[in-house]
């Protein structure tokens, strides 16, 4: 049976919380490269946790699946590092 | 090169039903790309500047060009360069760099009128702008008029003269671009002898007195009665002085390079055009390639053990959106 993607709304709506202020205190914080890091860090942990929380609860959380999420998360602290090069 | 985007875009039979860019493998390649290239050009544009760095051409013409072109659109009179002024925010720039600091009072207390008063410049109404880490004249004024504050001081009427700094150095250990604009009007009336020919010893012109409003419009107003040291005594100099007297007043000499004040870097590579450019890209194709497997995984009702979309897209659109919106220059 096809699993409503929206399911577990709740999920999401922290999701979104947590992205929208630490994206915006990193706009806030733009000046200050080591400091937009460790809020990105913070972040990213979270998307990580949330996302295994939610799979968890779906009972299909494994090791392809916490791959999947770790790498988007390196990926993205990657694209912060190299978008900042030459500011480090 | 349809069959190839495909299979990088597209979940169908031949990437097992996930896009190709969403794989494993895909992802490491990226992030091993990202990671690496970003250290070796950190390395390269610290040896190697030259090669490497940051492309600008800030230059005083210019953002006196574009100051007072703001001030035009505006119905104003457009400011003069003026050489003690000029003096001032240079002084301004090199204290920054030399004690390390982004702001306009120095840690030690020093204000930014001090400056202006070492130079010689007698102001009645005085204020300062500050911008770092932009890359074309232009850019600065935009940002200068995009701030109210930073707009009223350069669309003020009570400025008759400006002063520019562009100076490169470090702050917090970072290379950057740093500009200085400095506005005044002095309290001297244009010819010195017709002051004393039609004001006698007797009458006592009032004080010029003069106040710091709090940052950041950084503006003299003539309206609290705080006098600053150094005005008064000039004043009374003047009240009672001989214009042989006056004629000993030290002027200060400005050579003709330190007006044609500018800083310019052409490196071969433009680090900050590559750097902001690569990343924007890698991100937007992922986002595309999520999005497309999931429209098409719901449609065709495939069952797949894999991460959820939704979470993905969520947090690589919020990292997006802040990289097109992260600017790297600031105005003060």
């Amino acid at each position: 049976m096809r699993k409503n993607p929206f399911h577990h709304s709740a999920y999401y709506l922290y999701q979104f919380l947590i992205f929208f202020l630490g994206f915006f205190f990193m706009f806030f914080f733009q000046e200050n490269v080591s400091l937009q890091f460790m809020i990105l860090v913070f972040v990213l942990m979270s998307y990580i946790v949330i996302g295994f929380m939610h799979h968890q609860e779906d009972r299909d959380l494994r090791n392809k699946i916490v791959i999947e999420y770790i790498l988007i998360s390196s990926l993205v602290l990657a694209a912060f590092l190299f978008f900042n090069a030459g500011r480090i | 090169m349809r069959r190839v985007t495909k299979h990088y875009f597209i979940p169908q039979e031949q990437n097992n039903f996930r896009s190709k860019l969403l794989h494993h493998s895909s992802l490491i390649v990226l992030i091993l790309f990202l990671f690496f290239t970003s250290i070796s050009a950190n390395i390269v544009h610290r040896q190697k500047p030259e090669i490497l760095g940051v492309a600008y051409s800030i230059n005083q013409q210019e953002l006196l060009d574009y100051t007072n072109q703001a001030r035009k659109d505006n119905g104003l009179e457009p400011l003069t360069l003026n050489p003690e002024l000029i003096s001032a925010a240079n002084g301004k720039a090199q204290h920054m760099f030399a004690h390390n600091y982004w702001a306009h009072f120095a840690p030690d207390g020093t204000s930014p009128w001090q400056f202006i008063r070492d130079s010689g410049y007698r102001y009645v109404f005085a204020g300062e702008n500050l911008a770092k880490g932009f890359t074309d004249s232009k850019s600065v004024v935009d940002a200068w008029m995009n701030s109210p504050s930073h707009r009223d001081n350069l669309l003020s009427d009570k400025y008759k003269e400006i002063g520019f700094s562009v100076s490169e150095g470090k702050i917090d250990g970072v290379e950057t671009v740093l500009v200085v604009q400095m506005f005044g009007a002095q309290d001297v009336p244009a010819p010195t002898e017709q002051r004393f020919a039609a004001a006698p010893v007797t009458t006592t012109p009032p004080p010029a007195v003069v106040t710091v409003s709090p940052i950041p419009t950084l503006t003299l107003v003539p309206t609290v009665a705080v006098a600053s040291p150094t005005i008064v005594v000039e004043t009374k100099k003047i009240e009672n002085a001989q214009p042989q007297i006056l004629a000993q007043i030290p002027k200060i000499s400005i050579t003709p390079s330190f007006l044609q004040m500018s800083v310019e870097n052409n490196p071969i590579l433009n680090i900050s055009r590559t750097t902001r450019a690569v990343p924007i890209i890698v991100i937007m194709s992922l986002l595309i390639a999520l999005t497309l497997d999931f429209v098409v995984i719901r449609r065709k009702n495939i069952p797949r053990l894999v991460g959820n979309n939704l979470d993905h897209i969520m947090i690589l659109a919020m990292f997006l959106l802040l990289l097109l919106l992260q600017q790297f220059g600031s105005v003060l």
